[in-house]
């Protein structure tokens, strides 16, 4: 080869280009996601082994089958609508005190030991009043809400504040896109000790998102319930009663949660609705991670948007 | 900074034990590279930095589950590199439902509006070469990494690693010139 050849001239200078690459910003970004990715995963591993089921045992968003027929689908999205109103009213933001998870760094999502796992879902009767209705204004929750509530200032295509609410503690915005499919984000006040860390499948990926520097725990995909064949009939049922399925960890579903901490509140956005609709688990309106990171970051004190 | 291959294999031991210097030890070392890598074949800083996170993310969920690289780490990560451009490169065709043309071209057409000059041009010419050469002579002539590496990182033997970059300068260098050529006076 000649050594003055042009295209090696060429790459030399492109060599030399790319040594600007990638800037310290970016690498000290990625560095620090990274590490904490790490730390993370060391704290999941380290607490895999001992943890308790009982205690790390939290709701379940209803799903059906991956490849329902369709006319299973309209069935599912009614008891998945009924689930979220029994969750909503029986205690999803109940959080039992565990100070032993209030470490370093704070580990949202914890791994389970397979794919697998044994879930108990509420069927029939009918759905608990919470006696606080959705579907209140910001400036209500805002005026209610005893800290600095973060407003959404970038919302994703096809999304539209549809409301917003404080109670039990936690402020909750509704985010609606195409019914049923929907985002919630919640505040409320951090404290590690209150911090239950949200069970996961073994496969399920924890990924670090920068938000103004703050680094989320973001988690693609969810726990798909199995339903037993007579779970038609037992919906009908006007006894509320429990029932004891089968949930298998599913990555590749839509369906994403993203949890930080910052300003000494604590965040999530999670990803609603939409896995029992006919146009199935693809949909537009279902957020990607990149929204849920947009989303994050566009949330700013409501104090600052006043005095700005 | 790079370790032999025998030095690998103790810090990916060390790894596993998610000891958080060797994390931080292994991403100080390869990130650069592999973000470089990503960078030359997608052209687009965000989309480089986005799968250089996934590169070490994967790494991080493999060595939490056992299934990390025995040995090899830095061909593990250029592969896993290379298997998130093309999927990438995938996404990006049916996004834009263009013609899947051996993984090329997809993000050229909207290169950031301060890529360097040189590199950009290489990288149009880049994309015209095989897949295979065009990753032989990247990793050879803007990675400057070893014949031996590339061998690991493509899982071909060092005599087929050297033909592609032969083959695939010679024929960047033709269609340079033919482009030279048909350019208008």
């Amino acid at each position: 080869m000649n050594p003055n050849d042009d295209l090696i001239e060429q790459f030399e200078a492109a060599r030399a280009e790319l040594e600007h690459f990638p800037d310290s910003q970016t690498q000290d970004r990625a560095r620090a996601a990274f590490l904490a990715s790490a730390s993370v995963t060391r704290n999941g591993h380290m607490r895999h082994s001992h943890h308790n089921s009982a205690l790390l045992h939290v709701p379940v968003m209803l799903q059906g089958e991956k490849k329902m027929p369709v006319h299973q689908s309209q069935r599912l999205r009614l008891a998945a609508a009924i689930l979220i109103a029994v969750l909503l009213a029986g205690g999803i933001w109940t959080i039992p005190t565990l100070r032993s998870l209030a470490q370093e760094v704070i580990s949202f999502f914890i791994r389970a030991e397979d794919n697998v796992r044994n879930d108990e879902i509420y069927v029939g009767g009918t759905p608990v009043e919470s006696g606080e209705q959705p579907g209140g204004t910001l400036a209500a929750a805002i005026a209610a809400a005893p800290f600095d509530v973060h407003v959404p200032t970038v919302i994703p295509n096809g999304f539209r504040l549809d409301s917003a609410e404080f109670t039990h503690g936690v402020v909750l915005l509704k985010l609606t896109c195409q019914e049923p499919w929907a985002v919630w984000i919640t505040q409320r006040v951090f404290n590690p000790a209150e911090v239950v860390p949200q069970d996961i499948g073994a496969s399920a990926m924890i990924e670090a998102v920068d938000i103004h520097g703050a680094v989320g725990q973001y988690v693609h995909g969810t726990w798909d319930v199995v339903l037993p064949e007579n779970f038609d009939a037992l919906r009908q049922n006007p006894d509320r009663q429990s029932l004891a399925v089968e949930s298998v960890w599913n990555n590749d579903l839509p369906w994403g949660k993203l949890t930080w901490t910052a300003d000494d509140l604590m965040f999530e956005i999670v990803s609603a609705g939409g896995l029992m609709s006919e146009d199935g688990r693809n949909h537009r309106c279902a957020p990607s991670r990149e929204q849920f990171s947009a989303l994050a970051n566009g949330l700013i004190a409501n104090s600052a948007l006043a005095s700005s | 900074m790079k370790p032999d291959l025998s030095a690998e294999h103790g810090l990916l031991a060390r790894a596993r034990l998610h000891d958080s210097d060797t994390l931080a030890l292994i991403f100080d070392t390869y990130y650069a590279a592999i973000f470089r890598y990503i960078y030359v074949r997608v052209g687009h800083k965000e989309t480089a930095e986005d799968l250089a996170a996934h590169v070490f993310q994967r790494l991080l969920a493999h060595l939490h589950d056992g299934r990390g690289p025995e040995q090899f780490l830095k061909a593990w990560l250029f592969r896993v590199a290379e298997n998130l451009i093309i999927d990438e490169a995938r996404r990006g065709a049916l996004r834009t439902h263009a013609p899947l043309d051996d993984n090329a071209g997809w993000l050229s057409s909207s290169p950031d509006e301060d890529d360097p000059i040189v590199l950009n041009n290489l990288r149009t010419a880049l994309e015209q070469l095989p897949s295979v050469q065009r990753q032989a002579v990247t990793l050879h002539y803007l990675l400057e990494l070893s014949n031996d590496d590339i061998a690991q990182i493509m899982n071909l033997s060092v005599g087929a690693v050297k033909a592609h970059v032969h083959r695939g300068l010679t024929a960047l260098r033709n269609n340079m010139s033919e482009k030279t050529n048909h350019e208008p006076e």
